[in-house]
């Protein structure tokens, strides 16, 4: 019987506490790929320490697979040698671009739904997934605009990327949410449309509202309408792994804990027992 | 209007994200894009333009922390936001942004009363660089013992040792960043500093040197035997004691900084 499979980020804010290596209720942790790529140093000790105890996703936020100026060779090689040190059970990045080779604007930047994209992207991702001989997955941006001259529909445009690329999707919920909002689409639409064998991991965060537009901040709880999202996806998708994302105003690691579990809630209330333990707070305000 | 290529597209885009607020945004890009929620055109593409440079200014501060708390939040962010719009980021990596920004600050001296704030920043950026280095495995003692007693050797060091100097104490500010100053007295800064910066257990350690002994581990380092280190370093210094290059061995088997020594001529 599948269990819930419930992770969370590995942030330097968290070192101190998990370096004695206590019992946690998480499954297992998320790594930012380049945050470790770079380095000797304390943070490549605090990763391999994890990597005993837990398995590890690593996560990208600089392949820039949709930039027209081609994938960085140099961060190529150092992902795949960070890929073979850590032997993580998923490898994957963003769905965007970040900026130009000598103008990186470091950011996760919307890309047209266009078959002119879409074919660069599947090149892209033969590339990558020939260097470093594994699969990888594809994570849903946030946007603040779109191109009208698009071709795809934005979760056609994913699907249609996973069946020709052989990659699969990080499906970010918030995300979702968020472009949903932005962009003025049904989101359940979009969920709908994705078949669950494409999904190899789901992204839980939270959003800051602006008041003219949603920002994809993760500095907040997720909220109610993100989590029935999950709840939605989740019931058809048991075996997919779960991760919440918080990279501002990170609280303290039984905090991030505690908001991670409610995902395992939600998986058990549609699936049954499970060995997980109990937390103390409600779980969402919006499920019944 | 045309459908623009995605290269146009990004090339555009880029253009709209790294300018100064007083330059408009292309017309052809504004006329391509759709805003999300509420947003104007141009408010959807000034939320990516601000990003960056919060994005950059943050990992600026992340590894200049000490130069950011010299200057003020309110400095600090001027200075920040006018170098990364001068200087872009060529690296996939965030945190190697800021190489050039101790240079940047040695030519534009911001603070007339601040001259130490380059190399300030020069000091931050070893550490930085020291800090993600390997580790390494240290001579032991004995070993160490056993062969130094020759001239002719040639010593190994850790790929984490940095030697650093400056006309100012930037050691001594950067151990009070963050710290509640209300004035920086000149005094507390105002001197030459010769430094040894270096890891052992994953930790950055800082050791201060006097002259001589820094300029003989400069030579030491660039591959000299002892005996090249020490004449080349009498000929600057013809006072140089026996102490000073007792002290020295004795810095070099404490700080475990050498991993080897050859008896190569």
């Amino acid at each position: 019987m599948p269990q819930p499979n419930i992770g969370v980020g590995l942030r330097p804010t968290h070192y101190p506490y998990l370096e004695p290596r206590p019992q946690t209720n998480v499954t297992w942790f998320e790594a930012i790929s380049e945050n470790y790529m770079d380095t000797k140093g304390r943070p490549l000790d605090m990763l391999e320490l994890i990597r005993k105890d837990y398995p590890v996703a690593l996560h990208g936020v600089s392949l820039s697979i949709a930039s027209t100026e081609g994938i960085r060779q140099n961060y190529l090689h150092n992902l795949r040698d960070l890929v073979e040190q850590i032997n993580p059970f998923i490898v994957s990045d963003h769905l965007c671009w970040t900026g130009l080779q000598q103008q990186n604007l470091h950011d996760l930047l919307p890309i047209p739904f266009t078959d002119e994209a879409l074919n660069l992207i599947i090149d892209h991702v033969d590339q990558v997934q020939t260097c470093l001989g594994r699969q990888i997955l594809l994570e849903n941006v946030s946007t603040y605009l779109r191109v009208p001259e698009a071709d795809w529909a934005e979760w056609d445009f994913l699907n249609e990327l996973a069946n020709r690329s052989g990659c699969r999707l990080l499906l970010d919920l918030n995300n979702m949410y968020v472009n949903a909002k932005n962009h003025q689409f049904d989101p359940y639409v979009f969920l709908e449309a994705i078949p669950t064998h494409v999904i190899g991991q789901i992204h839980l965060a939270g959003y800051t509202d602006m008041g003219t537009h949603l920002f994809d901040t993760h500095s907040k709880p997720v909220y109610p309408e993100v989590w029935d999202l999950f709840s939605s996806l989740i019931a058809r998708a048991p075996e997919v792994p779960v991760l919440l994302e918080w990279d501002e105003d990170i609280p303290e690691f039984p905090q991030l804990e505690e908001e991670a579990l409610k995902a395992a809630h939600i998986w058990t209330y549609h699936h049954g027992q499970t060995h997980t333990q109990p937390v103390s707070t409600p779980i969402f305000s919006s499920f019944s | 209007m045309a459908k623009l290529t995605l290269s146009q597209f990004q090339h555009l885009f880029s253009q709209a994200s790294l300018r100064s607020e007083e330059i408009p945004v292309d017309s052809v890009l504004l006329g391509g894009i759709i805003p999300g929620g509420s947003l104007s055109s141009d408010a959807a593409l000034e939320v990516y333009r601000t990003g960056h440079i919060v994005r950059l200014t943050e990992a600026l501060g992340e590894t200049f922390e000490a130069v950011w708390w010299v200057a003020g939040d309110e400095n600090y962010f001027r200075l920040a936001k006018d170098f990364l719009l001068t200087r872009s980021s060529a690296s996939y990596n965030l945190s190697d942004f800021g190489q050039s920004f101790p240079d940047f600050l040695a030519e534009r001296q911001p603070f007339s009363d601040l001259h130490f704030l380059a190399d300030l920043a020069r000091f931050e950026w070893v550490f930085k660089e020291v800090f993600h280095l390997p580790p390494h495995t240290s001579l032991t003692p004995d070993h160490m013992q056993q062969h130094l007693l020759s001239g002719n050797l040639r010593l190994s060091f850790g790929p984490s040792v940095r030697l650093f100097r400056s006309p100012y104490s930037v050691y001594e500010i950067w151990k009070i960043r963050g710290t509640v100053q209300t004035s920086l007295p000149e005094a507390t800064w105002n001197q030459p500093q010769y430094l040894l910066c270096y890891k052992q257990n994953q930790q950055v350690y800082i050791k201060h040197l006097n002259q001589p002994e820094y300029h003989i581990l400069e030579f030491l380092l660039s591959g000299c035997s002892i005996d090249e280190a020490l004449s080349e370093t009498i000929q600057a210094h013809p006072d140089l004691g026996e102490a000073t290059v007792t002290n020295l061995f004795a810095t070099l088997a404490q700080t475990g900084i050498l991993t080897g020594l050859t008896n190569e001529p």
